[in-house]
């Protein structure tokens, strides 16, 4: 046990010492390297352009030298997310006029139960006087409803009717309401 | 009181039955019988038109219902000035349902139904029968075979006749397949014709002064 612990430790300092003796002789010190600075300078090209460039029209900015590596394919196309946009308008609009009408149902109820009343004041020209019209408007969907109450009492009638028995081809049919 | 004819098929011999049975009462009751051909194929009127020129006298008038005319049906105190009435007023409706015949089929004191074992008739008249039943007709449904074959067994009969009265009164007697009852007119019942319908419209009538405690 004694044997394997020392081996262990021998190994151990070998390694410590061997990164001594590569940190102080073998690695390369970059410490100086952080501290130098580079200056850069325009002055020769102002000097050297000084006189050229006095206008920049819209015409030499749509002319102007792009690379040729330019990356016209957009990664995220602006296009395609506006009409993202458009369609959330869309649909958040519908949706919010759908639960307007679920919200308003029973006041739209009750107003189609009363005709609306108009009061038209029409000017006579023969007696100059004022008359006074008062123009009821029927409800017209009264027919209507009654027409499609009808037609949904047939239509259950109609799909309320099942085979109960089928003998040679005679069947027996049944109500289901 | 009202009696109307009525399925929710046509070709069942509505019209026919309905023709007899107004000759019939008429014939046999004192009972004045109106007629209103509410059918828009107007058959029972263009058939008592069509007999004015025939020296038998005239057995009651027919008078039709239709977009020009439907004040009797429409205004809701005819109906019940009708329907009060000692007079018959028998009407004769379309094989086919329209919005306009619910008044009628809910206030009329008898609905007539023809009815046949093929499976479009069986089903037609469960599909009226759960019509009247969702208007909430007030009407007494009567059931009657009509164009019955006797030599033919029927496979349906049993368990249709069974559905069927649980809706209303099934007539014992059917109307039997006759060719006379194709040439019947509004005046008259030959001896075959009358024999053809008369138990029939007999087991009706009693029916008929049983529900309502009279004499036709």
């Amino acid at each position: 046990m004694n044997k394997i612990m020392i081996s262990i430790i021998t190994v151990y300092l070998l390694y410590y010492a061997g990164n001594l003796l590569y940190d102080l002789y073998l690695k390369k010190d970059n410490s100086k390297k952080q501290d130098d600075t580079e200056e850069y300078s325009f002055k020769e090209f102002v000097d050297g352009n000084a006189d050229e460039i006095t206008e920049v029209s819209i015409d030499d900015v749509e002319n102007i030298n792009t690379p040729q590596s330019f990356n016209k394919k957009e990664p995220f196309s602006d296009a395609g997310e506006s009409s993202d946009e458009n369609n959330d308008l869309e649909y958040w609009r519908n949706k919010f006029e759908s639960e307007k009408d679920v919200d308003s149902f029973d006041e739209q109820s009750q107003v189609n139960q009363q005709p609306e009343k108009t009061v038209e004041i029409a000017i006579s020209d023969e007696s100059d006087n004022f008359q006074e019209k008062v123009v009821v408007d029927q409800p017209a969907s009264k027919y209507e409803l009654y027409q499609k109450q009808f037609y949904q009492f047939l239509n259950l009638a109609e799909t309320s009717v099942q085979v109960l028995a089928d003998r040679d081809g005679c069947k027996v049919y049944q109500s289901i309401i | 009181m009202i009696i109307t004819f009525a399925t929710q098929k046509g070709g069942t011999g509505k019209t026919t039955l309905a023709i007899a049975f107004a000759n019939f009462l008429s014939i046999s009751s004192e009972r004045k019988v109106n007629v209103f051909d509410f059918d828009f194929q107007k058959s029972f009127y263009h058939k008592w038109k069509e007999d004015e020129p025939l020296d038998i006298p005239k057995l009651y008038e027919v008078k039709i219902i239709d977009e020009e005319n439907e004040e009797p049906v429409c205004d809701f105190e005819n109906l019940i000035e009708m329907k009060e009435s000692d007079e018959v007023y028998l009407f004769d409706l379309a094989g086919t349902l329209d919005a306009k015949y619910s008044d009628l089929l809910i206030y009329s004191d008898f609905i007539v139904i023809p009815f046949e074992y093929s499976n479009v008739s069986a089903k037609s008249t469960l599909v009226f029968i759960n019509f009247l039943g969702l208007i909430e007709s007030q009407a007494e449904r009567v059931f009657i075979r009509s164009k019955y074959d006797k030599g033919y067994k029927y496979q349906n009969q049993e368990g249709m006749d069974a559905e069927i009265s649980k809706y209303g009164v099934l007539l014992k007697s059917p109307v039997f397949k006759r060719n006379c009852l194709q040439t019947i007119d509004t005046r008259k019942l030959t001896y075959e014709q009358k024999y053809a319908v008369k138990n029939s419209f007999l087991e009706l009538t009693d029916y008929i002064n049983k529900c309502l405690e009279i004499t036709l």
